[in-house]
């Protein structure tokens, strides 16, 4: 098999630990069912397996797997859209995930925004919300999301702005939710 | 274009664990990829136990037992409508009126002229073989009949040779593959013209004498000139040297029909050409031969 190299023709070293943890989150993110996930980062990974030999560099090597990522989580949720009318958000946060926050207390509160984030971007359409976990989550650049997405920047950047509107109007209507629950006890 | 306010972007920032896993989960994972992966492309010192989860196996599996069955399945399909548009393509395509000739060859026989017009032919009509049997013939005594699915009689493309018959030459060496093709079609060319323009066709059939004098279609251009000769009205001057050069020859009974002011040549008796098994008798020296 073919070696895969960069831009320049360098070999490029595949660390399929990183790229595992980097899928699991990517295709959590957008919307996999949790008893799904495994399977559909197995699915990635030997889809990389399979074709890393034709990548050139054209791009980074994440932004090349983020794009299988985009189509095997397409694929798993068409797969599992007839089995599964709502998605849980909180099996997507196992009990022992790692967390940046060093006490117990902001670890629940990051939890619970994590919950709060992944019920939300559940309402977003499918091409929107592609767009926004790749910026606003995986912290993509416009122009690696869009070639990600096979899409021009411009179509990419329209999704990313609808995106964040529909999710702003999302937050704050939870906001007025919350503020209601507070008010009535 | 950043439409989002503090709340929401802080609570992105809140939510930078959503979708993290668990170093278990990895593991699992990694080891359920490597027993897929290919032995002779894992990575050294990779974990090689067994997969953990065997559902991702077994879906990987059955997949790919999947795509082998419909390769399979395509392939099969793919070499039957193969096989079968070879056999069909095999299959002469002769025009309605060499059909009609070929299957009542006693009334093509009594017309001097020939049944076919070559010029009607289509251009991608391949020359039948019935008008040159000898063409393919190693041995001038053949055996039996092959029935086509139009009725008509065709020598078979190979046949070995019985001991002590005489075997013509091959009519081209493997070592030039192009030597027969000039001849070919200048003698094919000679019997397009024959019904149509005799001085033409006539003139072709010199023309092959002199470029080859020991062709393999000797017989047949000789034949040519002596008909275009007879149909033209000329004294059947190459008719009669045809016949006294080929005495057992295929078209002498053809040259016979169309040349009669030969009634009083001797010739080698031919077979009946009322006879009804002549549809299908093999092409013996001796039966009419047809341009």
């Amino acid at each position: 098999m073919a070696e895969p190299t960069d831009a320049a023709g360098a070999p490029v070293e595949v660390d399929y630990a990183a790229l595992a943890r980097l899928a699991w989150r990517a295709l959590v993110r957008l919307g996999v069912p949790s008893d799904g996930i495994a399977d559909a980062v197995q699915d990635t990974l030997l889809v990389v397996h399979r074709r890393v030999a034709e990548f050139r560099g054209q791009s980074s090597l994440e932004t090349w797997v983020y794009s299988i990522v985009l189509r095997v989580a397409s694929d798993h949720r068409k797969r599992t859209r007839r089995r599964y009318n709502v998605i849980d958000p909180s099996a997507a946060l196992p009990e022992d995930a790692p967390s940046a926050l060093p006490t117990p207390f902001e670890q629940v509160v990051e939890r619970d925004a994590a919950r709060l984030v992944a019920r939300l971007l559940d309402t977003l359409p499918e091409p929107q919300r592609e767009a926004f976990v790749l910026v606003e989550l995986e912290e993509l650049t416009l122009e690696a999301a869009a070639r990600a997405l096979g899409v021009l920047t411009t179509t990419c950047q329209s999704r990313l702005r609808s995106a964040r509107r529909a999710f702003a109007s999302a937050v704050a209507r939870e906001g007025q939710q919350c503020a209601r629950i507070g008010a009535a006890q | 274009m950043n439409e989002l306010d503090a709340r929401a972007r802080s609570l992105l920032n809140a939510a930078r664990c959503l979708g993290e896993p668990s170093d278990e989960q990895i593991r699992q994972v990694l080891s359920a990829f490597e027993a897929e992966r290919e032995p002779a492309t894992r990575v050294p010192g990779a974990q090689q136990r067994p997969a953990l989860t065997t559902l991702p196996a077994r879906r990987t599996a059955t997949r790919l037992t999947r795509v082998l069955l419909a390769a399979i399945v395509l392939g099969s399909g793919l070499a039957a409508a193969a096989t079968w548009s070879g056999v069909w393509r095999k299959t002469p395509e002769l025009p309605r009126e060499q059909l009609e000739a070929t299957r009542a060859p006693s009334a093509a026989l009594e017309t001097p002229v020939a049944h076919v017009n070559p010029r009607t032919l289509p251009e991608q009509t391949p020359v039948p073989e019935t008008d040159f049997p000898e063409l393919v013939e190693l041995n001038p005594k053949p055996d039996l009949p092959v029935l086509t699915p139009f009725g008509h009689f065709r020598p078979e493309p190979k046949r070995e040779a019985t001991p002590g018959a005489v075997v013509r030459p091959p009519l081209h060496s493997a070592s030039d593959p192009s030597s027969l093709n000039p001849e070919l079609e200048l003698i094919v060319a000679a019997r397009d013209l024959l019904h149509t323009d005799p001085v033409r066709a006539a003139a072709l059939a010199n023309e092959h004498s002199a470029r080859f004098p020991n062709g393999a279609l000797g017989q047949e251009a000789s034949a040519i000139a002596a008909l275009a000769e007879c149909q033209r009205g000329l004294p059947p001057r190459r008719a009669k040297q045809h016949l006294a050069r080929w005495p057992q020859s295929f078209f002498n009974l053809r040259i016979r029909k169309v040349c009669t002011d030969l009634s009083n040549v001797q010739i080698a008796p031919g077979p009946t050409t009322d006879s009804s098994s002549e549809t299908f008798a093999p092409a013996t020296q001796g039966a009419e031969g047809s341009f």
